[in-house]
């Protein structure tokens, strides 16, 4: 049994046209701007998506994990080189042996030109030796070398006369 | 020629004089009121916190439907229409008070909602920017970014199958 049968349907156009109708008078314009308007004071005050997004636990983990690989990468790449560790190490020797050494120098100041000479060219080869016993070494660090002759060539262009700029 | 930045107060204001078309879209879409006013209000929002990207006033209209489109369509992967039940209808059909004439309607409206529902996609939304929001097709051919001719192949496609579908629901019953 159904009561469908004998009814004719309504055409398109104005089936469209009367839910229209209907649908508009249910719609308040007041009402809408005055929830519009609300809703745009709203947005005003609202905290920005950034902050919103913090109050997420998943959100604070993956910021907190992200922290801790850019400290550690950080920490990675800025860490001075071991080489470059030992280079200050050889520069303090090496700038104390200096010293000491014109300390010796000093004391030499009224001695005979030939002794000063002696003084000189036996700390040069003191100097020789060390950068020789690191070169024949089996695995040299270059760096390591680099800076025994770096500082062998300021020592050896040491003159007594000259005044020495660190 | 550099393009000139609209007012965006003014502009907003006069993107308030479409709400009726936006909210008749949205209608079509979702075929509820209480969604559609919904949708207005969260297409408006849009609409407002992106008012700055309007470029030309001109064309504030195209760029309004064009959001309301947009919001529409994501509505509906969200909400998948459901179909009125057997029983929904039964409930109408069993109703004293109702009068032969509203039944009518009501079993009309249903079938038509479904026809819509059951379009493709691009067919059903260049229907409801014509039969809802009384688009021009020169509105749907900016809002859209399709040719003249392809609106109107849609269209004509669409309003085809809604009458087969009809038909067929009229015939069913």
């Amino acid at each position: 049994m159904n009561e469908f049968k004998d009814i004719k349907m309504v055409g398109t156009d104005d089936l469209i046209r009367r839910e229209k109708e209907e649908a508009l008078e249910g719609f308040d314009e007041q009402r809408f701007r005055f929830t519009l308007d609300r809703e745009i004071k709203n947005l005003a005050v609202q905290p920005t998506r950034f902050f919103v997004l913090l109050k997420k636990p998943v959100v604070i983990f993956a910021l907190t994990f992200l922290l801790a690989f850019l400290t550690w990468a950080a920490f990675r790449v800025l860490r001075p080189d071991p080489a470059d560790q030992n280079y200050l190490v050889f520069k303090t020797v090496l700038a104390q042996a200096y010293d000491l050494h014109k300390e010796n120098m000093d004391g030499y100041s009224s001695a005979p030109e030939a002794q000063v000479e002696s003084a000189e060219s036996e700390f040069q080869w003191a100097l020789k030796r060390v950068l020789f016993s690191i070169q024949i070494e089996k695995d040299p660090l270059d760096s390591e070398v680099q800076v025994f002759q770096d500082v062998l060539r300021r020592s050896l262009a040491f003159s007594p006369t000259e005044e020495i700029s660190y | 020629m550099r393009e000139r930045k609209t007012d965006h107060a003014g502009s907003f204001e006069g993107l308030l004089f479409h709400q009726k078309k936006v909210f008749l879209i949205c209608l079509g879409f979702t075929r509820n009121p209480t969604d559609a006013e919904d949708l207005t209000q969260d297409i408006y929002l849009k609409a407002f916190r992106r008012i700055h990207s309007l470029k030309e006033s001109r064309l504030s209209n195209v760029w309004l439907y064009r959001i309301t489109r947009n919001t529409c369509l994501d509505f509906l992967k969200k909400h998948r229409p459901i179909p009125l039940t057997e029983d929904e209808m039964d409930k109408v059909r069993l109703d004293p008070s109702t009068p032969e004439s509203n039944v009518a309607y009501t079993e009309s409206l249903r079938l038509l909602k479904s026809a819509i529902h059951q379009l493709p996609g691009k067919q059903r939304e260049v229907y409801v920017l014509k039969e809802y929001g009384d688009l021009t097709y020169a509105e749907i051919v900016d809002v859209l970014k399709i040719p003249e001719g392809t609106v109107m192949s849609r269209l004509n496609r669409a309003r085809q199958a809604i009458k087969s579908q009809m038909s067929r629901g009229d015939s069913h019953e």
